[in-house]
């Protein structure tokens, strides 16, 4: 005899409706993303404007830093934005949804009209679009393209103004848009933007790999003073630049390109692997070599892995470290301790003759004799902490810190050396809105 | 991704267990009579006892890759061979639980790449998973849905310059499958199963096409 089933009863087609409906609900959106920003980079057609220009001379660049008040479009960066600048071209950086723009820049008409030209991109997204610039008056355009603008002024005169147009998606800039200067950039020379993981995850698509030479070259751009970056070593012992123990898809491309570092020679891995955005995988020395010859960066950041490292990294960071005082750069390599057992092995090779970073307890970097302390932003401001810290000639620099609300909290309560982050650009328009009394 | 899968996997399982469950709770072992028309004569005998799928696959398999290094010179293929074994146990309705054993060749080739340097070197490579997975069937017809997910093993071997290296990686993994038979007969099936393999680790995704024959079995 047969009895009752304990349960309601169901049809079976109705549970199988049931179930492939929650299974398309809940898998359907995944795949669709795999979990990586779908961003398009914008360029203008046929090089834009900016394909018959000339190179602005290097020294004028630092004349257009500065803090811009927006309109038009332009305001949708904020009412505020920071102009800065590298040798490769100009910044603008908002904090209306992490908005950032690279611009080159170049001159036309025989030095008459300064133009930029480039790509915004909203950073909690993958918004994009294009933007056009020209320097208002044409006075100082003119000025600026002789080289005669004084680079050591922190900033454009009054009436300086860059006028424009913007553009969204793949449309060409015709919407109104424009900044005009409100005062310079407070000196940064005391506080650290640290890029995270070398310049931009690969997540983010900045249009460079995280832990890249590209990425490491690029991070000046985005605001960043310094870059932190990922040291791994293959089986012949070479240190390169990634965050994982194993190889993925998610930072990697090449059908071979599996497995473990630490069990492929560099030879495997260089044939059989790149990184995301194309890039090769960088030695370390290759990457440090970049940051020291192609940047203005002043610091490396290097996250130690395993505590097998630390005699070899620290041989290479001693090494480069020289090269850059020979070199008369105000450039430095500092040996990350993530954990204690390469805070031990590092503190087991005696006082320490290389700068040194802990992210342990304050005790342990006083203890170690290191200059910087870097605890997880998650700990909170820990204003008396970060004091103290201070007063022992500490710096502390917390990590990884990318919401604007955290940026605002920690900087405001207990204002600290320097913040590791994968959004410099905010972090260097925050530290100038809160530095410079514009909030 | 792996979060939803993990929530879907959930779902699916609790709806398509409760039931059988239930009815195991009441004392219902899992009858014959209940696949009426798919089992053989002695099924049909009204004999009270489990049935249990056995299931054997063969098939090519290959993985979605974006290139890697240019390649300018390739001898070999991206593609392998999927051989695979499936039980599983019967049960009131269309869902079966069932384990899943699988081997797939993920491509074995000699190529000529080009370094960062620019220079050309050549690499020998070959790219294995291996899989046991734990998961459902759902029978439609002459149709058959797979959701199962369990470790993977994904092994490389390559050699370059005369140097080889060997390394392996275990992950958590899904998989996810369709089959449509052509044939049917007394317990009996034949037909092919299309298969997406996804190691969670690596990211790796695996398609597969399979010729697939499955015979419904007595357990003693």
């Amino acid at each position: 005899m047969r009895s009752e089933p304990a349960v309601t009863p169901v049809g079976p087609s109705l549970i199988l409706a049931h179930q492939l409906l929650l299974l398309h609900v809940l898998l359907v959106p995944s795949l669709g993303c795999d979990g990586r920003a779908n961003v398009e980079h914008r360029t203008f057609p046929e090089g834009g404007m900016l394909a018959d220009a000339v190179p602005v001379p290097q020294v004028s660049l630092p004349a257009l830093r500065g803090i811009f008040t927006t309109d038009g479009e332009l305001r949708r960066f904020g009412d505020l934005v920071s102009v800065h600048s590298t040798a490769s071209g100009v910044s603008l950086f908002g904090d209306e949804d992490a908005r950032y723009a690279l611009l080159d820049a170049g001159c036309l008409e025989d030095g008459s009209r300064l133009v930029l030209e480039g790509e915004h991109r909203v950073a909690v997204d993958v918004d994009t679009g294009l933007l056009r610039f020209e320097v208002e008056p044409p006075s100082l355009a003119a000025a600026l393209c002789r080289g005669d603008a004084d680079a050591s002024d922190p900033g454009l005169h009054p009436g300086a103004r860059l006028s424009g147009v913007y553009g969204e998606g793949d449309d060409l800039p015709d919407l109104p848009a424009g900044a005009s200067f409100t005062g310079p950039l407070v000196p940064i020379d005391d506080f650290t933007v640290a890029s995270h993981r070398g310049g931009c995850r690969t997540i983010d698509d900045c249009g460079v790999s995280e832990n890249s030479i590209e990425a490491v070259v690029s991070a000046e751009r985005f605001g960043a003073t310094s870059v932190e970056i990922d040291v791994r070593f293959t089986r012949d012992g070479v240190p390169v630049l990634y965050h994982d123990a194993k190889l993925s898809s998610r930072l990697t491309r090449g059908r071979y390109c599996v497995g473990e570092i630490a069990n492929l020679d560099l030879a495997h891995l260089q044939a059989n692997c790149r990184l995301r955005f194309g890039e090769a995988m960088p030695t370390l020395e290759e990457a440090l070599d970049a940051a020291l010859g192609q940047t203005n960066l002043r610091a490396v950041w290097l996250d130690v892995k395993s505590d097998q490292d630390v005699p070899t990294l620290v041989e290479i960071t001693r090494r480069i470290n020289a090269r850059a005082e020979a070199l008369g750069r105000s450039f430095r390599v500092f040996i990350g301790c993530p954990s204690q057992a390469v805070y031990d092995a590092f503190v087991a090779l005696g006082p320490p003759d290389v700068p040194c970073l802990v992210e342990l307890s304050l005790d342990d970097v006083i203890a170690a004799g290191c200059e910087i302390w870097g605890p997880r932003y998650t700990l909170g401001p820990m204003a008396e902490e970060v004091a103290r810290a201070r007063a022992a000639g500490i710096r502390t620099v917390f990590w990884t810190v990318n919401g604007q609300e955290f940026i605002d909290l920690l900087l405001t309560d207990s204002d600290p050396a320097g913040l590791l982050t994968d959004r410099p650009h905010l972090v260097f328009h925050r530290d100038q809105m809160l530095r410079g009394g514009y909030e | 991704m792996t979060r939803a899968l993990t929530g879907a996997w959930l779902v699916f399982a609790v709806t398509a267990w409760a039931p059988s469950v239930a009815d195991a709770q009441e004392g219902e072992g899992t009858t014959a009579e209940e696949h009426d028309g798919d089992l053989g004569e002695a099924l049909r005998g009204g004999l009270d006892t489990n049935v249990w799928l056995v299931e054997a696959q063969l098939g090519i398999a290959g993985s979605i890759v974006e290139r890697g290094p240019q390649v300018t010179e390739s001898d070999g293929a991206p593609l392998g061979v999927l051989a695979a074994f499936t039980t599983g146990l019967r049960t009131d309705y269309f869902v079966t639980p069932a384990i899943d054993i699988a081997y797939y060749g993920l491509g074995r080739s000699t190529d000529r790449v080009v370094d960062p340097s620019g220079a050309e070197g050549v690499i020998d490579n070959r790219l294995q998973l291996a899989t046991v997975s734990f998961g459902l069937l759902v029978d439609l017809w002459r149709f058959r849905i797979r959701f199962g997910t369990g470790a993977f093993h994904l092994a490389l071997d390559t050699r370059t310059g005369g140097v080889e290296a060997e390394t392996s990686r275990w992950d958590f993994g899904w998989l996810l499958g369709i089959a449509g038979y052509f044939y049917r007969d007394e317990g009996r099936q034949l037909g092919f199963e299309g298969r997406v393999a996804i190691d969670a680790g690596s990211d790796i995704v695996v398609l597969t096409l399979g010729l697939v024959a499955t015979v419904d079995a007595l357990s003693f």
